[in-house]
């Protein structure tokens, strides 16, 4: 940020430079507060045949956020297996998600595997976690037990007026 | 091309209406205004509390809370849910004069659930400790305490500049100086600007937590730090029998934890250099690993990662 002062004449070019300045960096700071924050769950020795409530954890939307990214981690000591993380609603209900299924699925390796859903391009779906609705993570696998996995959900959180 | 947004521009030549200036400069004011309403961050963070039985010592019943240096958070609401063989109730407490939670168990696979909206405000100065306690023997299968948490970036230290808007003064044709005038309105709302430069602590944590660590076994997490993450911070805490240890690292950064036995909560804290990267691959990832040292098993280590 910059300020040009007048020095005694006042001149456009020195008016509109500084109110230029100013606003142009007023509106950078606007969006310093818009940064991703992550809600995950991670799950040691999970296996097949695992209830849901020991693959998965709910949580209420504290705020609107904007799902950015889906990220599934996997660690194993065994190739070949299917490991899946998804994003619902908690009580089953599919109209907060525009009815969609969010989901990436993982093909084990003896070491760690990841993948992505990306949902921060500008076409496609975009999905907003609704403030007070509550979602859930879950994870499930094809055979186990996986050594670890981990499934995360990047959220976009933003500065409130309240 | 930068943007401008003030309502006026100016051209050599032409006459300069004091009127457009003030205009610009309440439109300056109004922007500075509005950035600094935006002051609330609003965050959830997870504490897992699988494996929790009620015979264990308080300490590794309860779970120490506590904002970075210089800040304050409002816990807006707590969420309890347990599952957890049938027929005892667990009590979640707080705070003094805090509500809390108590939920029924119903099931190993069944939840219970109670929350608490009674804000708290917790200070760097004094942690807030949460604490549960069960009314008969019970092991908790799967448990999560998620709390809500509102972090306000106007909630300053005393050495922080004031969070304060720019308030102009107009100029007119009474205006001596135009030019020394207008220099002190740009110079007193180049300074408000910078004020909100400075209030950016938006602050937001993610709980990593470990029961049972065998000796020299690594749990690990994968945090995606996205862009941009400032002021990290990692508060580690550990229960454990003396002289067994845990090493809480953040991405290199590392805490070592020593225990003095299970009824002593030991913690320390540490920085960490800002955190951006591409979260979907795993170049740059934020890694976070508890790793356990000594001769037993570590009955409970957790760290918070702050970051703005």
């Amino acid at each position: 940020m910059s300020l040009t002062p007048f020095t005694g004449t006042v001149t456009a070019a020195a008016l509109i430079a500084n109110f230029d300045d100013k606003s142009t960096t007023l509106t950078a700071q606007a969006l310093l507060g818009r940064k991703d924050a992550n809600m995950f769950h991670r799950r040691a020795a999970l296996g097949a045949a695992d209830n849901v409530s020991l693959r998965s954890v709910d949580f209420v939307a504290p705020d609107d956020l904007e799902l950015r990214i889906l990220r599934l981690t996997v660690l194993d000591g065994a190739a070949g297996r299917t490991v899946t993380g998804t994003l619902t609603q908690t009580d089953g209900d599919t109209s907060f998600l525009l009815d969609k299924t969010l989901s990436v699925s993982v093909t084990t390796v003896i070491g760690t595997a990841q993948a992505s859903l990306d949902k921060r391009t500008t076409s496609g779906d975009r999905h907003r976690l609704l403030k007070g609705v509550r979602y859930r993570l879950t994870l499930s696998t094809s055979a186990g037990p996986v050594t670890a996995a981990q499934i995360t959900a990047v959220l976009r959180t933003a500065r409130r007026l309240a | 091309m930068s943007t401008v947004l003030v309502p006026y521009t100016f051209r050599t030549g032409a006459i300069l209406d004091g009127e457009d200036v003030n205009a610009n400069l309440r439109g300056i004011a109004r922007d500075i205004k509005r950035n600094l309403d935006r002051r609330y961050t609003y965050w959830d963070v997870s504490i897992p509390l699988d494996g929790m039985t009620n015979a264990l010592s308080s300490v590794l019943r309860s779970i120490e809370f506590k904002p970075p240096a210089d800040s304050a958070v409002v816990i807006v609401g707590a969420d309890l849910s347990i599952y957890s063989a049938s027929g005892v109730t667990w009590t979640l407490t707080g705070p003094t004069d805090w509500d809390g939670c108590s939920v029924d168990t119903a099931g190993a696979t069944t939840e219970a659930r109670d929350n608490c909206a009674q804000p708290i405000r917790v200070e760097d100065t004094a942690a807030a400790t949460f604490l549960l306690a069960a009314s008969g023997a019970s092991t908790i299968t799967r448990g999560t305490l998620t709390l809500s948490m509102r972090s306000d970036r106007g909630s300053q230290p005393a050495s922080a500049p004031d969070f304060a808007p720019y308030v102009p003064t107009p100029v007119d044709a009474s205006t001596t100086g135009l030019a020394a005038a207008l220099d002190a309105q740009l110079v007193a709302a180049q300074n408000a600007v910078l004020r909100d430069a400075a209030a950016a602590k938006d602050y937001r944590c993610e709980c990593i937590l470990v029961r049972d660590l065998a000796a020299a076994a690594v749990a690990s997490w994968t945090l995606p730090s996205g862009a941009g993450r400032t002021a990290v911070i990692t508060r580690g805490y550990i229960c454990a029998t003396a002289a067994d240890a845990v090493t809480v690292a953040v991405t290199g950064t590392s805490l070592l934890l020593t225990g003095t036995g299970t009824s002593n909560l030991v913690s320390d804290s540490g920085t960490h250099s800002s955190r951006s990267d591409d979260p979907t691959d795993t170049a740059d990832d934020t890694t976070a690993t508890i790793t356990a040292g000594g001769a037993g098993p570590v009955e409970l280590a957790y760290a918070f990662i702050w970051w703005s």
